[in-house]
Parts: structure tokens; C-alpha cells; sequence
């Protein structure tokens, strides 16, 4: 059997350049997850409609399940390991943890992804604003009430 | 097998004669190839780094809208969201903001689903659309440019570079409606798109209505007239439920759907009055007046 | 408004808790956490019976032929059994701390109290020394280690016939009672229904982590605003699932989410677990579709009589004389 055909590309994640060698139909959530090795980024339903494999592709959230690995050259991908330099947590993370907002956990990454990108383009937001803004990450624990207070409790602190 | 990033329209029309499909957020070609809708094209060109093709340019005869502008560009659009509200609810409701950042109105437009929500507000805006090849370029009526689920009238070859909607007429405005079981991350159970244009009286003197999701593409109603806002809206409604022609699937039965189509085109004709009117109704519209929820 | 039950089945669970010389607990048990509060309730648990902090704790959960038998997540069950088994394990844990506390001190075992980090003598507070030495101490010798399972309690005395049959009376340990009322939206043309405030009262005997608690609540009775509403299962005449993905099955979004104001009733109960605690997270499924469908019938003057309460179900009932949709 042949090897099947790839393409070289080189994928700059948090910061890094990694240079891979894949498939042109691979999406990016597999590369970052098999070939980068970063699985902090998680497949849910692989069909762009829970979001827990969101991660900024130049600072926007895309889910990257439904996404072309080669497709993201040139582009800086950040997922939710880059969030912060290591070891260390970024506020959005110190609060969803403080205010209960995890429990299985397994939409965690996506929806701090989402929250990062929100209050970045919406330092204040209402809790409506919040809630659509989050609407893309389907949660089946918390009920949202606790992740949408840790996210207005990190929009409070960055006002001061 | 190939992967080529376009930088310029014409890079992009020459792959594309070479027998290149055209991807640019990839929301509908990867999804849609893993669920073996359609295999993975072998030969892939990717269009969303055309700069030239995200902008929006506001002339004296209207709105040319670039293939590659998102939903969520749209629903932020300071113009968009006034003189065209009725597109920029549509744009507002499609899926998450995620989706919102990846989605294009090219794509959207030539996907040619009968369930976007971009779809009836272009229709009842006038939009025509421009494709572009190496052999020319040509603009037509969004309705021609759709001919069945899925399905387009464009060559493999042609590019769609642009969406370009006529200026409004003065007091006049849209509004784009859905029928959604939750308040996102949704597709349209069936959806209305209303324009009207009021007379000096405050009455309607001019509408045009157009239906998602309850035909194999999207539909005008045809047949309506002027009235009092109140007369419009309810011809609109009995038009509608009348006209169009639903499936029963797992998201609704004919039925429901021939019924609620009508209730969302007589809600958009009410709506788009009162836009028309000076009336400032945020978009989207579904969140404004609330489908059953809190307002 | 409806009123809800939940039962508490009691069975046997285990656990292993161990402190190592830095100072630093493990729990090792075949309970598992799966967004259901083990990770923080086992700890809390340990942590208040040893003196230390529940982030002095790790939940280390393992399969069973490795760890001490649990049954699984399920029921909403794990506080209830494996909490039993925790406490059980950690005072076996907390004693060999007294007994190494009250060598080191020149005191009597009994008087040691465990708190804060510290091992101290009741009434002499400043006749200390701080658990992290004491774990370092018996790194040298018999190492701090429990195991524990606790007896389950036994199901309330049969008493002839009952409504649910002798065999049901095994549900009547510790059982929880909950009561919700909702406050609801009916668009008349569409049927389309939603929930816009909930309170959820519930006898979950002592709550030992509030924020956790809460969430379980909160989850749960979103869960059952999906039950209600969205989330069906549909099959085609194959019997294969017509909806296996998520945009068909319709769970509730943020954006659709209410404002849910919670009252935990704490009343001591008979054979409750460890403090009075009885298992939560799934209870509040139980009255919030009850409590919906009671709303709506309300609205529309009668019941809808099928989960979920779709909006095409609710308009159709609203429809003179049409026989009921399929599916």
C-alpha cells in the first residue's frame, strides 16, 4: 500500500513553529492534538456544534474540528495552553476554578477559549452578551450560571 | 492532490480552471466531507486570504458586499445593520459566534442550502450576485442562482467575488425572522424575510416576502400588494403558509412548518414597517422581539 | 410547580486514603468523577477528618481491580457510599496522627485535635506540631495509611404492603425530597416554550461543598429544561437513531440557560451518608419537567402528554380535534 500524500506545512501554535508533514484533508484539531501533541484542545461531537475544540486562529475562535490543518499556515493558532506563558493561569482559568465553573471539564478548553475572545473584543460585557457569546459551547454539567460568573468576575477585575 | 493559498483573485480563478473547488472558512466542505456528503475535492484552492474580497463598499447605488465578508463581519457593520437589517438578522443567527468568524456570505450564498439565513433577506433586497472566470465575469439575480438544494447555476470554474444589493428606497426597511427551538446554534425550521417601502400615510406601499427552509430553495411569495401594515402582514402570512411547499423531517412535520412560516412572515412584514418607519429594532431581529422568550 | 424524589441506595464502596512524607493525601478509591463533585466532596471530606486542606488532597480514581470497589457514578450515589468510605479510611488515617501527635507532645491520644495543618493539645493550643512533620516523621516508620468501607445502612424495616412492594422499601433509605417552580413563555402561534426562572428547593440533607452543590443543581435543572423542551431521542423503522448528533439533539445553550435561585433544606435524616449528606445531582432532573409541563398546562388549559414537550407538540395540542404527531 502506498503512503498516503502529504504536504509539508509549518503550523505556528502558541507561539511556536512546528514544522509537519500531513494529509490535506486532516482538520486541524487532529494535527494539534496527534502530530503537536497538544491535547488540551478536545474533539466533542467533530461536527462544529459543541465547541470544545475551539481555538484562536488569529485571535477569533474557530472550531478547529471542521477546520484545514493547511489552512491554518501562516496564521497564529492559539490554543488553550497558550493562553498563558506556563505554569501559570490566566484569569479567566483562576476563576472558572474558583467559582465552580468546571466540572467534568471537557468543555473547559472551548469555552475559555470563547470567553477570552469575547472580552477581548468586549471588555464589558452584559450577561446576555456573555451568553451569546458562550452559546457556541454546549455544556452538559454546570448549567453555564457559574462559567458565565467567572467570566463577568474577569471582565470586573480587568476594569479594576 | 493539491493545496494552493490564493493571495489575488485572479490566482484564484486560475486554479480554479485548472479544476481547483474554492474553500474559505471550510465550515460546510470539511463538515460536509466527513459525513460523506461529498468527498474532500483533491484539488483545493484556498480563497480566505483575498483581501480584496472582505471588504464592503458603499456606493451611490447601493452595498457590494465581498464574498469573503462573515456573518460576523455583517452583524457588526455599521450600514448593514441599519439600511439592510433584514440581511445582518440573518447573518446574526448563523450558528455560534465561531461560526459567525469562519462563515462567509459567498459561502453561504453557494452552499445554496434552503435553510439560510442569509438567503430570503438577499432576495428581498434585490442582491444579484458576481461570478468572475478567466472567461469574464457576470451578474445575476440571487434567485437564479440557486436551482435546487444545494445546487447553483455557476460553473466550476466561476468565483463568487461579490453579493451587490440596490440602495433601499427612502422609508424603507427589512427584517429576517426564524423559527428556532433554541436561541442558538440553530438551523432555521423555517424562516421569513420581509422589505416593504411605506407610503407618506404610514401604510405599505411597496413588499417583498421571501421564505427559508419550506421549498427546495429559497422562495418570493408572489401576489402581495400594498395595504395598511396590519392588512399586508396578514396577506403575507395566508400567502406564504399557502405558497410554500415544506418536507416533513425530524425538525418539523409539513404541516407545522406550512403554519409557522405564515406567523414568521406576517411577524417580518410587521417588523420591517416598524424599521421602515424609524424604529430602531436590534439586530438580530429573533433576540429583539424574542421567539416565545423574554423581551 | 411539582415536587420530586430521589432515592438513596445503599451498597458497599471502598476507599483507601494515605498520607505521604511530604504532606501531601491521596484518596484512592473506584469511585469516579465525571463532572458529578467527587473530586471536590471526597476531598473535603478526608481533609476536615486529617486536619489538612482539600487541595492538600489528590482523588486518585482507578479501576477496581486496582482500587477498592465502587459502583460507578450512577444514581447520584458516590457521596452517599464512597463518602462513607472516605471518612471511614481518613479516621483510621486521623488516628495514627493523634497517636504519633500525642508521643511528640507528651499528651494523651484523646485530647490531640487535627485542625488547620497542626496537630495541637485541646485547651493548650500553643502544644503543637504541624501534620506536614508528623507525615515526615512516619515516613521513617509505619506509614499513615487507611482503608474503609463503612457498614451500609440497612433499608427502613419492611412493613407489609407498600405502594412500591417490600422490594421498593430498599429505595427508602435516606430518601431526598426536592420541590421546583418555573415561570414559562408560551409563543400561542408557534408553540415554542421557554423556561425564564426556576427555584429549585432541595432536602439534600447537609451540603458539604456549596458552590459544588449548586452547580449539580444548576446542571441538572438545565438537563431538565432540555428534557422538557428539546432533547428527544428519535428512531427511523431500522431502529437507527435519527438524530445521533448534536444539532438535532437539542441540548440547551448558554444563551437559553435561566436564572435558577436554589434552597438547600437541611434536615437531618435517618441513615444519611457521612454528616447528613444524601446524593444530589441527578434529583434535580426529576421536578423540573414536571414543573414545566404543569406550567404549560396551565397556559394552554391542558397537559401535554409527551416528553419533550416540543413546540410542535404544544401547538398541536392547541389544535381543535387533530390527532397527535408521530415521532
Amino acid at each position: 500500500m502506498s503512503q498516503p500524500e502529504t504536504i509539508s506545512v509549518v503550523l505556528r501554535v502558541n507561539g511556536f513553529d512546528y514544522p509537519v508533514a500531513i494529509e490535506q484533508g486532516r482538520n486541524l484539531l487532529g494535527v494539534i492534538r496527534t502530530e503537536i501533541g497538544l491535547t488540551g484542545t478536545k474533539e466533542g461531537c467533530d461536527d462544529c456544534e459543541c465547541g470544545a475544540c475551539m481555538v484562536l486562529l488569529d485571535g477569533q475562535p474557530v472550531n478547529s474540528c471542521s477546520f484545514l490543518a493547511v489552512q491554518a499556515q501562516g496564521r497564529a493558532i492559539t490554543t488553550v495552553e497558550g493562553l498563558m506563558p506556563a505554569d501559570e493561569m490566566h484569569p479567566l482559568q483562576r476563576n472558572i476554578l474558583e467559582e465552580g465553573g468546571v466540572q467534568c471539564g471537557f468543555c473547559t478548553p472551548g469555552m475559555l477559549i470563547s470567553a477570552s475572545a469575547l472580552l477581548s473584543r468586549n471588555p464589558a460585557p452584559t450577561d446576555e452578551d456573555v451568553r451569546i457569546g458562550l452559546s457556541g459551547n454546549l455544556c452538559r454539567c454546570t448549567g453555564y450560571t457559574k462559567i458565565v460568573a467567572a467570566v463577568q468576575r474577569t471582565a470586573a477585575e480587568h476594569r479594576g | 492532490m493539491s493545496f494552493f493559498i490564493a493571495h489575488t483573485v485572479h490566482d484564484a480563478l486560475t486554479a480554479l480552471s485548472d479544476g481547483a473547488r474554492p474553500v474559505a472558512g471550510g465550515s460546510d466542505l470539511v463538515v460536509g466531507a466527513r459525513h460523506g456528503k461529498a468527498p474532500l475535492p483533491p484539488h483545493l484552492v484556498a480563497i480566505d486570504r483575498i483581501a480584496e474580497l472582505r471588504e464592503v463598499h458603499h456606493t451611490d447605488s447601493g452595498v457590494i458586499i465581498g464574498a469573503l465578508v462573515t456573518h460576523h463581519d455583517i452583524e457588526m457593520h455599521a450600514l448593514l445593520t441599519t439600511s439592510y437589517a433584514g440581511l445582518a438578522d440573518g447573518s446574526a443567527l448563523v450558528g455560534s459566534p465561531s461560526t459567525r468568524n469562519v462563515g462567509t456570505l459567498g459561502g453561504n450564498v453557494m452552499n445554496a442550502s434552503p435553510a439560510m439565513d442569509t438567503g430570503s433577506p438577499l432576495l428581498v433586497l434585490g442582491a444579484e450576485v458576481e461570478l468572475q472566470s478567466l472567461r469574464g465575469t457576470r451578474r445575476l439575480g440571487i434567485a437564479e442562482l440557486w436551482t435546487g438544494p444545494g445546487r447553483t447555476c455557476a460553473e466550476p470554474d466561476e468565483l463568487c467575488v461579490a453579493v451587490h444589493l440596490p440602495a433601499p428606497a427612502p422609508n424603507s426597511n427589512s427584517a429576517y425572522l426564524r423559527l428556532e427551538y433554541r436561541r442558538a446554534m440553530e438551523i432555521a425550521v423555517v424562516g421569513a424575510a420581509a422589505a416593504v417601502t411605506l407610503a407618506a400615510d404610514g401604510s405599505i406601499s411597496a413588499v417583498r416576502v421571501a421564505l427559508t427552509a419550506v421549498a427546495p430553495t429559497i422562495i418570493e411569495v408572489v401576489g402581495l400588494v400594498g395595504g395598511t401594515v396590519a392588512d399586508v402582514a396578514a396577506a403575507a402570512a395566508a400567502a406564504a403558509s399557502e405558497q410554500a411547499t415544506p418536507i416533513s423531517d425530524q425538525r418539523a412535520s409539513d404541516r407545522y412548518r406550512r403554519h409557522t412560516v405564515g406567523v414568521m412572515a406576517g411577524r417580518a412584514v410587521q417588523a420591517a414597517a416598524r424599521r421602515a418607519g424609524g424604529e430602531m429594532i436590534p439586530v438580530p431581529l429573533n433576540r429583539a422581539v424574542g421567539i416565545g422568550a423574554a423581551s | 410547580m411539582a415536587i420530586g424524589w430521589w432515592p438513596s441506595f445503599s451498597v458497599p464502596s471502598g476507599a483507601y486514603v494515605k498520607i505521604d512524607g511530604d504532606g501531601s493525601g491521596q484518596i484512592i478509591t473506584g469511585a469516579q468523577e465525571c463532572g458529578t463533585g467527587a473530586v471536590m466532596t471526597l476531598r473535603q471530606l478526608a481533609a476536615d477528618e486529617v486536619g489538612l486542606r482539600a487541595d492538600d488532597f489528590e482523588l486518585v480514581y482507578q479501576d477496581t481491580s486496582v482500587a477498592p470497589y465502587d459502583m460507578g457514578a450512577t444514581g447520584s450515589q458516590t457521596l452517599f457510599n464512597n463518602g462513607r468510605a472516605v471518612v471511614a479510611a481518613a479516621a483510621q488515617v486521623a488516628e495514627q496522627l493523634r497517636a504519633l501527635a500525642a508521643q511528640h507532645l507528651e499528651a494523651n491520644a484523646a485530647d490531640i485535635v487535627l485542625a488547620d495543618g497542626v496537630a495541637s493539645v485541646a485547651g493548650t493550643p500553643s502544644a503543637s506540631v504541624t501534620i506536614a512533620e508528623l507525615a515526615a516523621q512516619a515516613a521513617g516508620g509505619e506509614l499513615l495509611i487507611g482503608h474503609g468501607s463503612g457498614a451500609p445502612p440497612a433499608p427502613p424495616t419492611t412493613v407489609g404492603s407498600t405502594c412500591v412492594g417490600d422490594v421498593g422499601m430498599a429505595a427508602w433509605v435516606a430518601p431526598q425530597f426536592s420541590c421546583h417552580a418555573v415561570r414559562v413563555k408560551l409563543d400561542r402561534d408557534t408553540g415554542v416554550t421557554r423556561v425564564l426562572q426556576v427555584s429549585a428547593a432541595h432536602d439534600s440533607g447537609t451540603i458539604i461543598n456549596r458552590v459544588g452543590a449548586e452547580g449539580q443543581v444548576q446542571g441538572a435543572v438545565l438537563m431538565g429544561i432540555g428534557q422538557a423542551l428539546t432533547e428527544g431521542t428519535t428512531y427511523d423503522d431500522q431502529a437507527r437513531q435519527r438524530n445521533p448528533a448534536l444539532l438535532e439533539y437539542k441540548l440547551q445553550t448558554c444563551a437559553d440557560a435561566p436564572t435558577v435561585d436554589i434552597s438547600f433544606i437541611e434536615i437531618a435524616t435517618p441513615d444519611a451518608g457521612p454528616r447528613g449528606a444524601k446524593g444530589l445531582a441527578e434529583a434535580p432532573n426529576v421536578a423540573t419537567p414536571a414543573a414545566i409541563s404543569n406550567a404549560l398546562a396551565q397556559l394552554v388549559g391542558h397537559p401535554v402528554r409527551r416528553l419533550p414537550m416540543t413546540a410542535e407538540r404544544v401547538w398541536l395540542s392547541m389544535q381543535p380535534a387533530e390527532p397527535e404527531v408521530a415521532g
